[in-house]
């Protein structure tokens, strides 16, 4: 087939001549210049040609072990002549036992064939190689990713003192290996899925069988079957075309960067969304609960944990409620204070211009803006900001009598609350709900503070995640499951796994019987 | 996007139990101790309180027989085959106009108290007007969702009774309780008619029992709220008698959050316990409001089937607020209150207790019927 610039048509499989399916292969990639082709002699004299896109293939694994082989080695059982017999016609026999001896030839371990030309399409586009052979009906996919990819760091939103320091990153084959690494369990599962009409992501459902309930799964697949999108940009539309309630501020899926997390979910009984370009990967489902936990609480004595869980606890409240509580304080309900408090309080606010609703906006703002405009900037000068800032916040403003050294105060620890939540998400929730307890403070005082406290309730007690009740187990009220919610029991004592998910195999561990007489 | 609903039991009975006590604690603990000390003398207020307890408890269990027999019909539709559909659409809108009163009586005393403990300018419409919209929105969501808000509060509330009690002792007398047993008989029952309107509301196992787990437990469930909630009372008198005195409890408008007044923290942390009490009690007296909201919505949906839930609410609101809004002062308030009661009596345990009798001979024909059918 002679190729005259007339466009190809797409065949449904390779054509038989090397050319052909190079000028097809340029023609449906538009001739780009990361397109690497070598086209080469066989030993026997077959033409041959290898394609891969530059920078996702590792060139070392084409050079050595394709091309070096193919050149180098001969033997071939079938001959030219034996076709020549039956000209016009393809044998099928000769083409066969090309195929096999290629492929015998090869000293590699990732090798598949297909006859598919979205198949290949896809394969040589995601970073591996294609070889087409002179006369072969199938094209020899051969697996050469290898791309630049950023090392294993210390994830960077959740780092711990005690604990393991490696994080995901953007490669998907890593973070399924740094999963694999901790479960050696057989019934380990991940399934894949390509997922983006165009992007064509890799996204990896994991879980572990005979755990997890299946109900669950087969949830979780059918909402992955259903998104139909040009680019699931990251985890987040996922996470946002999965979750059950999207107008929501909550998050109903938890995102981590940290192995451990994702391998301590699996055997919990939840199940593990992977995917391919983001460090971020995704546990459900979750409840309330799993915002104030963090893998730390098992590396560390139970007591510690459980401390520092009431800790997290009181710094969700304490971020949520005390702008909220010092404007219905100040402005309805001055009575509440100590007398020596109030006292000093209305002395420090003593020239302040503005009534406590307006101060507490002003700051909570500028903290806001302060925080946003930190994680914009270059490392090189985050450092200036935070001068500037605390400079703006602490001295300034309180010199300049714009606002009281309380309300100072009052910022600050609502800051540090803040950050003291391990789930990142859930802080900016935090964040956000901290501003309408605000506003319900300052036109009803603390009677608003109470009622936007129910109204947050009750959106809570509506909300699942995956069919979980997110409240639970605190409602539905779920006793075993106390044992770690907001304290956390010896390990010992953490013999089933969370009741609320429902497992297959309920059992952790298995205490071994107390020992009769002494030793 | 659909969702499925695995993961989600119905009610334990431990849970049930809890949304009893949410539903039985309201206002009436409020000013329960004023009332019951009205009309006995010095700490003799208990006999009224465990007296009217065990006839509540006795109403419990046959009121939660009959929600047994339903069983997984709703209790409208149970009474349909008992009584026919005539005499159970009177006794729907009897109940409706109950659930409705309860929701708005409420609501109203919550603005009234809100009033004196928490605003002086803010007008009570404009207070009750807020919880009735926030009562909107709750019931607007999922049943099971209002069930579990009942489980998410009570604990709350119950923290809060307990640092009263670990508190207030300090202010305790004795000698405020003596001398014993002086008051006449009549005015144990006095008292005793004043503390059962304060334990009424237990007849919503009548319709929330199909979210039950296991409904045969349901008199066990009803039981032990009811015996909670006189519990709750008991300490709550005795620590306000300790305190105040008969007389003083007499005159004391809310003699339970004049409690939390009294109580002071060790280092003076913290002035005026009372508001917070209070706000925190609001949580509770939320979860009244908003159970009888929900019933009342459950009790139209059955007068009029083919409206759609959203129409009811939009319904339901505006009479809930202008029942909220009728009584002009104090008085015509407590004669509300008194209507209220009266129509729970009759509505809430006469009517279904007596629907026991009436479904006594028939639910045996209707086995027997059932073992045929099923051999």
């Amino acid at each position: 087939m002679e190729h005259n610039g007339q466009p190809l048509e797409q065949p449904s499989k390779p054509f038989a001549s090397v050319n052909d399916n190079l000028a097809f292969i340029k023609q449906s990639l538009g001739s780009p210049n990361d397109l690497l082709i070598r086209t080469f002699r066989m030993a026997e004299g077959e033409k041959a040609a290898v394609v891969c896109i530059e920078g996702l293939a590792d060139k070392q694994v084409i050079q050595n072990q394709v091309i070096s082989q193919l050149i180098q080695v001969s033997g071939s059982h079938f001959t030219r002549t034996e076709r020549t017999e039956n000209t016009g016609q393809m044998d099928d026999e000769y083409s066969r036992g090309l195929e096999a001896q290629t492929t015998e030839q090869l000293s590699l371990q990732d090798m598949r064939r297909s006859s598919d030309w979205d198949d290949i399409m896809l394969t040589i586009l995601s970073g591996d190689a294609a070889l087409f052979v002179e006369d072969m009906e199938e094209t020899v996919l051969i697996g050469s990713k290898g791309w630049k990819s950023r090392a294993i760091e210390e994830p960077q939103t959740e780092s711990l003192i005690r604990g393991p320091r490696d994080g995901f990153t953007e490669d998907l084959r890593t973070n399924t290996a740094l999963i694999r690494r901790r479960i050696r369990d057989p019934h380990l599962r991940f399934e894949s899925y390509c997922i983006g009409r165009r992007s064509r992501k890799d996204v990896t459902v994991a879980y572990i069988d005979g755990i997890v309930n299946p109900m669950l799964v087969n949830e979780v697949k059918r909402r992955i079957s259903t998104i139909d999108i040009d680019d699931p940009e990251g985890s987040g539309f996922i996470e946002q075309w999965i979750q059950d309630h999207y107008w929501s501020p909550f998050p109903q899926i938890l995102n981590t960067e940290r192995p451990d997390k994702v391998a301590g979910a699996l055997l919990q009984g939840r199940v593990g969304i992977l995917v391919d370009g983001t460090p971020f990967q995704l546990i459900l489902p979750i409840t309330i609960a799993s915002f104030i936990q963090s893998p730390e609480d098992y590396y560390q004595n139970w007591i510690l944990s459980s401390v520092l869980r009431l800790l997290r606890v009181m710094a969700v409240f304490v971020a949520l409620f005390l702008p909220g509580m010092y404007i219905a304080v100040l402005e309805y309900h001055h009575g509440m204070l100590p007398s020596k408090l109030a006292f000093s309080v209305a002395g420090t606010r003593e020239g302040v211009p503005f009534p406590a609703v307006v101060e507490t906006f002003l700051m909570e703002a500028t903290l806001e803006l302060l925080r946003e405009a930190g994680v914009r900037l270059p490392k090189s000068i985050g450092q200036t900001i935070g001068v500037v800032g605390g400079l703006v916040i602490g001295e300034a403003a309180v010199t300049a009598g714009i606002v009281s050294p309380v309300m100072v105060v009052v910022v600050a620890v609502t800051a540090i609350a803040s950050f003291a939540i391990p789930s990142y998400g859930f802080a900016i929730t935090i964040r956000l709900m901290r501003f309408l307890i605000m506003i319900a403070a300052s036109v009803f005082g603390l009677y608003g503070v109470v009622l936007a406290m129910i109204v947050t309730c009750i959106h809570l007690v509506n909300l699942r995640s995956f069919g979980i009740p997110y409240t639970a187990p605190l409602a539905p009220l779920r006793l075993s499951d106390w044992r770690d919610l907001i304290y956390r029991l010896p390990v010992i004592r953490l013999s089933h796994r969370p009741e609320i998910l429902e497992t297959m195999d309920t059992k952790r561990l298995t205490k071994k019987s107390k020992r009769k007489g002494t030793p | 996007m659909r969702i499925n609903s695995y993961g989600e039991k119905p009610l334990s009975t431990l849970e049930m139990g809890m949304t009893i006590v949410s539903m039985l604690v309201g206002v009436g603990v409020l000013t329960l101790p004023r009332s019951v000390a009205t009309y006995t003398s010095s700490f003799d207020g208990w006999m009224s309180i465990l007296l009217a307890g065990g006839i509540a408890l006795l109403a419990g269990w046959l009121v939660s027989k009959v929600a047994v027999r339903a069983g997984n019909k709703n209790f409208l539709d149970y009474s349909v085959t008992l009584v026919g559909r005539p005499f159970t659409y009177l006794i729907a809108a009897l109940q409706f106009s109950y659930f409705l009163g309860f929701c708005s009586y409420e609501t109203r005393a919550i603005a009234n108290i809100s009033k004196q403990y928490l605003f002086d300018r803010t007008p009570v419409e404009y207070i009750s007007l807020v919880f009735i919209l926030v009562v909107v929105y709750g019931v607007s969501g999922s049943r099971s969702g209002l069930l579990r808000l009942n489980v998410l509060f009570l604990p709350s509330v119950l923290i809060m009774i307990v640092i009263v009690v670990c508190f207030g002792y300090r202010w305790f007398e004795f000698g405020n309780l003596k001398p014993f047993m002086i008051t006449p008989p009549i005015g144990i029952a006095q008292g005793m008619k004043e503390v059962i309107y304060s334990l009424l509301g237990f007849e919503i196992i009548l319709y929330y029992i199909v979210f039950m787990e296991r409904p045969e437990k349901a008199p066990k469930a009803v039981m032990s709220g009811i015996a909670l909630t006189v519990f709750i009372y008991l300490v709550i008198y005795q620590l306000v008698i300790g305190i105040f005195s008969n007389i003083g409890a007499m005159n004391i408008v809310y003699p339970t959050i004049e409690l939390a007044k009294e109580i002071q923290f060790p280092g003076n942390f913290f002035e005026r316990f009372e508001s917070l009490f209070f706000v925190i009690w609001i949580m509770t007296i939320y979860n009244t409001a908003a159970m009888g909201f929900d019933l009342a919505n459950e009790c139209l949906s059955f007068l009029f089937k083919r409206s759609t839930k959203r129409y009811r609410l939009l319904i339901i609101a505006p009479i809930a607020y202008l029942i909220c809004m009728a009584p002009g002062d104090m008085s015509q308030f407590a004669t509300l209150g008194n209507m209220i009661s009266y129509m729970a009596m009759l509505s809430g345990i006469l009517l279904p207790i007596s629907l026991l009798m009436f479904g006594g001979k028939k639910n045996n024909k209707e086995e027997k019927a059932n073992d045929k059918s099923g051999a």
